[in-house]
């Protein structure tokens, strides 16, 4: 290491020179270290410790930072009308092919054995799985907010040329 | 400051300050650990980092004083007295607490499956919603969401056993 | 009129009454065995299970996804991309919708696009749900029937695609 005299009379100038040479490379795996560094800072304020009875995971969890109901709690009725979506990229096609698609390659695995047992007025349960089942449920619950989020955008948009035809109104008739 | 603002502005800096401490401490180990201590400083007081103008050249400066510490402590004389050295290990008790604890993370991390570790650097770091993971990864919204939480699960159990 | 005749007509009669879809799950058997049709059951037993997946408890932000899940007793999902089938599928959930107690929930007209849901109160619970969605290509049904809470409910769809 070099002296602390020598160091203390660079000059940032220096420093950046240092910096900027790139016939020292640096190693490949820095910057992954780099990124696991930080996530792990980050995970670890979330996941708390089990000495530290101050912390709760709530606290610190991040609020997916464009998503206002995350930091109220659950949307109360008023609050969910409110929250107008402008643009939705949904086709109902892509939303609902993951669900049959599992649903399509579990019947390939299963064959057609259908269980006798149960009684003539209940369907076969599609999934074998609980965690693809999970996974489609999911599937459902996204493709039903991004419809909600949709008929809030429609609304909003009716909103405002009832709005804008008030205006109108207002003036004329004042 | 968000994990991808950070990502953005201040971890392509790793390389140039990489350069510096190498030049500084002189040695490949010193430098990788040295920029890992910068790095995590940086992110710990990011909410600072906000009003820098010149991130180069505040995080050069700052490998300096970091490097100039710990050449002081290296270079410490063995027979120096006791008493002058607890003070700095009484501070950074803290520090090596919560460095044991981050050590603790980071292998938790590196233990995860590749695809749930992948998701969970895309949410965490990049802070990036389901659909884009999705398309990134090539598997469904609620497929990410799943290995997002597999993820969370796991890192809680590794880490939380004492 | 002879008696043969009474008797005959009632029993057609009583047989279209038991044909008609009076439930989420009725209308699911009469089409889920169906050509052109995808169907999708999850059965209550099944969301005991999903109930107990270590993943769903670690909650994923502030949606208590877990709390939801067990309160879930069957899920319904049905779709076709044929135009007569569709048809039918819309003339038996009008009749569903008609036999309960089902109040419009939201109803959204776009590019096309036709999407209704429905629900059942009692109080502060939802006990049914449908959602009716029809477009040019496809026509989408997905029913559930449980016990969920309102806010929970209303938190979970709010939610959107994060």
């Amino acid at each position: 290491m070099k002296e602390l005299k020598e160091i203390e009379e660079m000059t940032l100038d220096d420093l950046l020179q240092v910096a900027d040479d790139e016939s020292v490379s640096a190693p490949d795996v820095l910057k992954k270290r780099l990124q696991n560094l930080i996530l792990a800072s980050t995970l670890s304020k979330q996941i708390p410790n089990p000495a530290d009875a101050s912390v709760s995971a709530s606290d610190t969890l991040p609020a997916a930072a464009s998503h206002p109901a995350s930091k109220h709690g659950p949307a109360s009725k008023h609050g969910l009308a409110s929250k107008i979506r402008s643009s939705l990229a949904q086709s109902p096609k892509s939303r609902m092919t993951f669900i049959f698609a599992a649903a399509a390659s579990l019947t390939l695995l299963l064959g057609i054995g259908l269980t006798r047992t149960l009684t003539p007025s209940d369907p076969v349960d599609t999934f074998d799985d609980p965690r693809v089942a999970y996974a489609a449920v999911e599937e459902v619950f996204s493709r039903l907010s991004g419809n909600v989020a949709k008929g809030m955008a429609i609304a909003g948009q009716a909103n405002q040329s009832i709005e804008k035809a008030d205006i109108l109104l207002n003036q004329f008739y004042r | 400051m968000t994990p991808a603002e950070f990502n953005t502005y201040w971890l392509p800096l790793g390389d140039a300050l990489y350069r510096v401490a190498l030049y500084l401490l002189e040695d490949k180990q010193d430098a990788e650990d040295a920029v890992q201590d910068l790095f995590l400083k940086l992110w710990e007081g990011s909410a600072q980092l906000e009003s820098i103008k010149n991130p180069k050249a505040y995080a050069v400066m700052m490998m300096r004083n970091l490097c100039l510490d710990r050449i002081r402590v290296a270079t410490r004389r063995p027979h120096e007295s006791l008493s002058e050295q607890i003070p700095l290990f009484a501070t950074q008790e803290d520090e090596f607490v919560n460095r044991d604890r981050l050590d603790r993370v980071m292998k938790a991390i590196e233990s995860l499956p590749d695809r749930q570790k992948r998701v969970l650097i895309l949410r965490t770091l990049d802070g990036l919603d389901y659909e884009d993971i999705a398309r990134k990864e090539g598997m469904s919204p609620l497929n990410a969401r799943v290995q997002l939480s597999s993820a969370r699960k796991r890192l809680k159990e590794l880490i939380q056993k004492e | 009129m002879n008696m043969k005749k009474i008797i005959a007509i009632a029993a057609a009669m009583l047989l279209a009454l038991c044909a008609s879809a009076q439930s989420s799950k009725s209308l699911y058997n009469k089409y889920s065995g169906e050509k052109g049709i995808s169907a999708v059951y999850i059965s209550p037993a099944m969301f005991r299970l999903i109930g107990k997946l270590p993943e769903l408890e670690l909650a994923d932000e502030d949606v208590d996804i877990s709390r939801i899940i067990k309160s879930l007793e069957g899920m319904y999902i049905l779709s076709t991309e044929n135009l007569a089938m569709g048809t039918r599928i819309c003339d038996d959930v009008d009749k569903l919708l008609r036999s309960g107690k089902y109040e419009l929930l939201m109803e959204a007209k776009d590019d096309g696009e036709v999407m209704k849901m429905y629900t059942v109160t009692k109080g502060e619970l939802i006990t049914s749900f449908v959602m009716l969605s029809v477009n040019d290509d496809e026509v989408d049904f997905i029913g559930f029937d449980g016990q969920i809470r309102n806010s929970d409910f209303e938190a979970l769809i709010a939610e959107s695609q994060k």
